[in-house]
């Protein structure tokens, strides 16, 4: 392979091979750093909830009528929502809650230790301890997993005791950062700690080793806020659950906007669409670039056929064969990649930090680079072939024709 | 109407000088038909090329119909070439994507002339080579020597004031070059002004006055009478 | 003479249909990805209410009660913390606003239904200073009144968008007059609420007065943190629960400053009062500070927008080496012109001619792409919705960019053959 034969012929077209060049190493840039955000919106999605989330099923409804203001009314007919979901088919428990977890804010209260000096600094996150008031079902709804202690019952029921009085059930980062030795039987300011359960991911936007939340018992009837209904359902009948959920609430009492009914796997999805939504329009505008690069190759390829065809059938009428030519067309695009993706590094690293500054993005790792460099390869082989073979099916008896 | 005077034309490629003109001088008068003979590599298209204005040259003074073309810049010397000197190539040059039409009317457009005056030239000009039957044809459909008989007529359309034509009968067999040739003769009987390179020794023969270029140097020479219209000319080397 | 140059330039297009397609495509592409961008972009960061953007200020001040090292909140205040602040000169400049939601629906309508909407509940003044539209009647003028203001949309649901003036609504079983009705309001972004994500939501259905709404017990569903426990809206009146936005109209630098000292002023006597025991912290802003300091710009879209301008980079170049193989194919016409007299400068003119005629064409196209790639963005940013709109500045700029990029794109090219040689290539 003649590099320098290959670099005159680079040079004779000096405008068109530069710019192919840089299309080349932009492309590459762009690829690399789509397929990390692609990358990185996966890995966000993949990252464990401790959740059932195939099995969990969400309806928000709003009261409509003026007697929900009646804190006991409401009561009544929580209850019996309650009772006629749990009585579906396929579900497994229900519980009404004033938040669901995998969201960013949310209700949140300060929790320290009961005898916490007035002045002391609280550890930031323990100002924003998510609060979870539901029935003792809501551990079979999450399927929460007992580390210590014991779960809630209807005896730890809050009715007029102060905050510190109540029974409370914490989560394990909580209970480590605020009793480090054992939590069980601690006294905080939201209550007396009775259970600790495993964490899940409630805020996927604070550290997922500080997932602070706790539960007491005593549904929230408070016509001003939306109610959750969480419940956990088999699989396979979810389907049908959700459809006769719905009804199931307004056969109660019709005086409900029922906003809307979804799985806990769609909120998950959801959640993150945002990232994986950005992810998509970059790997768009990738494809799109890697077609105009491959037009580029092609019309860059096409310059022996229109205007090197006598000094190719010279070349043939010397002795190249028709494979050396197809070679020699191939290579040329070759070498224009390799200086492509030689400064298509520059570019990687460039654009990474560019887009840093906007949103968060992991650095590529090398085995990507690599394999972005092979698509690059690839792409621009195909479309040099057709030119390369076209130019190397010119005959040498052009060598010899004077019109 | 085109004088040059000691003209050189030298090309520089790396160490190498060479000079395809030396010293040239010639001074063609109104209403001449001169050839332009000499083997290849002579200068004959180098001199071409500068009479055209298509070249420049290092070199020397060169006047055409009193205007001196030194100093001038690329659009004035387009303007002089656009409205002044009728092109005849050997291989006729004409667009094959353009009607006959069009061809002629290509250059003329540059010139500002109003539509109807152009299609005037055009048509006046189509008639005298004989073609005007054919003005919606396209180049590909006529024979070359009608191909060369509208290089001609686009040539003449703009009234120029010298001819200059590079080998024009070189692609045509002897039938069509006779007619060419006889075309070319009417011309000049009808006062036009041209100088034409040709190798054909024929060819220079029918013409009244020879310039025989060897070396890139001119030697000047009659081989028949002069004409009597014209001083003698003095040969220069 | 221009007249040749077109017709010229569509003989070529037409010599050259597979090149100049695919020019006007690859432009078209670019322009029309990064106009779509751009678009949104523009509608983020735009200034929502220009002729007053200057004059009108978020009330920023720190009144925590408890020493602590929480994030300091500084954008919600007290009711407490508002009316101290809302006195003297600034008693009609300033005013208090929070976001709550209601069913409401035509007191006088046989059907039951109860439509959701949202509720901006706000001093009398607020909709003239933040100059709300209205197509019928006009804003409540008393902070207690029992009149509301009725926003286009749900206008249109309730009364069919007739002049429901002098109506009575139902807002959660307790009936309201309507004194006004708004005009269609897209105030993008809703500057005086940029949090929870509303910023590009849309204005409120229905517009209250501030007290009367504490008094029917309206609930903030925006962002609230308490220091006390409340049952009532009508509570927070006197107690430590933060929900409500301030805002004031301040004309010229002398009142700005005062507004400033009576903010410090309040922090000051808290403090002494012992019930402000951390840092004092008292800003306001305009509202293109406002919003720049609350990252109004999605920042995925600022990122997407390097990317389209590197795109459109490459377009551009594919575009040109294209174009530099299309007149590289009509070597021998440019030689032919040039031997026949037409200088340099004409053939420049000649292929900016075509140039502008195939960016006239590819802008065409690039619009209706950007139409395409507008809604793709939605489809992949669903909370772009409502951001994602062209007005005619963004479609002219659009069309404007691919003719300039066409431009770009043959200049190297007619340039380059311009000064073809002219003897070889006759020669053939």
């Amino acid at each position: 392979m003649n590099i320098k034969a290959l670099l005159k012929s680079l040079l004779l077209r000096r405008f068109t091979s530069s710019l192919l060049v840089l299309q080349l190493a932009l492309t590459l840039g762009l690829i690399v750093n789509s397929v990390v955000l692609a990358l990185d919106a996966r890995e966000k999605l993949l990252q464990p909830t401790g959740l059932p989330l195939e099995k969990l099923l969400v309806l928000e409804s709003w009261p409509t009528s003026g007697a929900y203001k009646d804190s006991d009314y409401y009561r009544s007919i929580l209850d019996e929502d309650l009772l006629k979901l749990s009585q579906l088919d396929g579900v497994n428990a229900v519980s009404p809650q004033i938040q669901v977890p995998i969201q960013n804010g949310g209700w949140n209260m300060n929790m320290e230790d009961i005898d916490t000096p007035p002045d002391a600094e609280l550890e930031r996150l323990l100002n924003y301890v998510a609060v979870y008031y539901s029935t003792p079902d809501i551990f079979n709804t999450f399927e929460l997993e007992l580390v210590d202690g014991r779960k809630l019952t209807w005896d730890d029921e809050i009715t007029d005791q102060t905050g510190s009085e109540r029974n409370i059930v914490i989560s394990e980062s909580l209970a480590n950062t605020l009793y480090p030795d054992g939590a069980v039987g601690r006294i905080t300011n939201r209550g007396r700690v009775v259970g600790v359960v495993k964490d899940f991911i409630n805020n996927p936007f604070l550290d997922p080793k500080k997932q602070f939340f706790f539960f007491a018992i005593g549904p929230v009837t408070n016509s001003s806020f939306t109610q959750y209904y969480v419940l956990n359902v088999d699989p396979a009948k979810m389907d049908a659950v959700r459809h006769a959920a719905k009804d199931t609430i307004l056969g109660v009492q019709a005086e409900r906007d029922i906003s809307s009914v979804y799985t806990f796997a769609e909120h998950h999805t959801e959640f993150f669409e945002q990232d994986t939504g950005l992810a998509g329009l970059f790997a768009m505008l990738c494809m799109l670039m890697l077609v105009i690069s491959a037009i580029s190759s092609f019309a860059h390829a096409q310059f022996h056929i229109t205007r090197q065809k006598k000094l190719i059938g010279i070349r043939r009428a010397l002795g190249a064969k028709k494979r050396d030519v197809l070679l020699y067309v191939l290579s040329e695009n070759w070498l224009v990649t390799l200086l492509g993706a030689v400064i298509g590094m520059g570019f990687i690293v460039g654009f990474n930090m560019l887009l840093g500054e906007q949103i968060d993005i992991s650095q590529p790792s090398i085995a990507l680079v690599a394999l972005s460099v092979f698509i690059v390869f690839a792409s621009g082989t195909i479309a040099t072939w057709f030119p390369a073979w076209r130019t190397s099916m010119i005959p040498p008896v052009i060598a010899t024709r004077t019109v | 109407m085109l004088n040059m005077n000691n003209v050189s034309r030298i090309y520089e490629t790396g160490t190498v000088r060479t000079h395809a003109l030396r010293n040239f001088s010639l001074d063609v008068q109104e209403g001449e038909f001169v050839a332009v003979t000499g083997p290849s590599g002579s200068g004959k298209s180098t001199f071409l090329n500068i009479a055209g204005l298509l070249d420049s040259f290092q070199q020397g003074q060169y006047t055409l119909d009193g205007v001196n073309i030194q100093g001038l810049g690329d659009n004035a010397l387009s303007s002089l070439r656009n409205e002044k000197i009728g092109f005849i190539f050997q291989n006729y040059n004409l667009i094959p994507d353009f009607s006959l039409y069009d061809n002629i009317d290509m250059p003329l457009r540059y010139r500002g002339f109003s539509a109807k005056d152009r299609k005037y030239r055009i048509e006046k000009s189509l008639e005298r080579v004989g073609l005007i039957a054919r003005k919606d044809y396209y180049p590909k459909q006529l024979s070359g020597g009608q191909q060369q008989r509208v290089a001609i007529a686009r040539a003449l359309a703009g009234e120029p004031k010298i001819l200059l034509a590079d080998e024009p009968t070189g692609n045509l067999d002897s039938l069509m070059a006779s007619q060419v040739m006889t075309l070319l003769e009417e011309l000049n009987s009808e006062g036009a002004t041209i100088i034409m390179v040709t190798h054909d020794p024929d060819q220079a023969r029918a013409v009244k006055r020879n310039v025989q270029i060897i070396d890139g140097e001119v030697s000047d020479f009659s081989i028949y009478a002069p004409s009597q219209n014209l001083a003698p000319v003095e040969a220069s080397a | 003479m221009f007249q040749y140059y077109l017709q010229l330039s569509i003989k070529n297009l037409k010599r050259f249909p597979t090149l100049y397609g695919l020019v006007t495509l690859t432009l078209a592409i670019g322009v029309g990805v990064f106009t779509a961008n751009l678009a949104i972009l523009n509608t983020m960061a735009s200034d929502p209410i220009p002729e007053k953007s200057a004059q009108l200020f978020h009330i920023s001040i720190n009144t925590w009660p408890v020493e602590t090292n929480r994030d300091p909140i500084t954008d919600i205040m007290r009711y407490s913390d508002g009316m101290a602040l809302k006195q003297g000169e600034f008693a009609d400049s300033m005013v208090l606003h929070y976001r709550s939601h209601a069913y409401i629906r035509d007191a006088e309508s046989n059907s039951l239904t109860r439509f959701s909407s949202a509720v901006r509940a706000s001093s009398h003044q607020f909709l003239t200073m933040v100059n709300a539209p209205f197509k019928y009647g006009s804003s409540y003028t008393d902070d207690h009144s029992r009149n509301v203001v009725l926003g286009a949309q749900m206008n249109q649901t309730l009364f069919a968008g007739e002049n429901s003036v002098g109506k009575t609504l139902e807002v959660n079983g307790e009936l309201f007059t309507i004194v006004g009705v708004l005009d269609e309001w897209p105030l993008r972004p809703m500057f005086y609420h940029v949090h929870e994500g509303l910023e590009f939501r849309g204005t409120e259905d229905l517009f209250i007065p501030i007290e009367t709404a504490l008094d029917s017990d309206l609930a903030a569903s925006v962002r609230t943190v308490s220091t006390d426990n409340f049952d009532t809206m009508a509570e927070t009146r006197d107690r430590g629960v933060y929900y409500l936005q301030g805002w004031v109209e301040l004309t010229n630098e002398a009142q700005k400053q005062r507004f400033i000292s009576a903010m410090q002023g309040h922090s000051h006597s808290l403090k002494e009062a012992g019930q402000f025991p951390n840092e004092i912290i008292t800003q306001l802003h305009d509202v293109n500070e406002w919003l720049a300091h609350n990252e109004v710009v999605d920042n995925r879209v600022a990122a997407f927008a390097i990317a389209t301008s590197l795109f459109l980079v490459v377009c551009i170049f594919n575009a040109s080496s294209l174009l530099l193989a299309r007149y590289s194919a009509t070597n021998f016409d440019t030689a032919l012109k040039r031997a026949l007299g037409v200088s340099k400068q004409q053939l420049l003119m000649q292929g900016i001619v075509e140039g502008a005629f195939t960016g006239v064409i590819s802008g065409l196209i690039s619009l209706l792409l950007a139409y395409v790639f507008l809604h793709i963005s939605v489809m992949l940013l669903p909370n772009l919705e409502y951001v994602a709109v062209m007005g005619m500045d963004m479609l002219i700029l659009g069309f404007l960019l691919a003719l300039i990029t066409t431009l770009l794109s043959s200049l190297y090219p007619v340039v380059r053959s311009r000064t073809v040689a002219i003897s070889t290539e006759l020669k053939g």
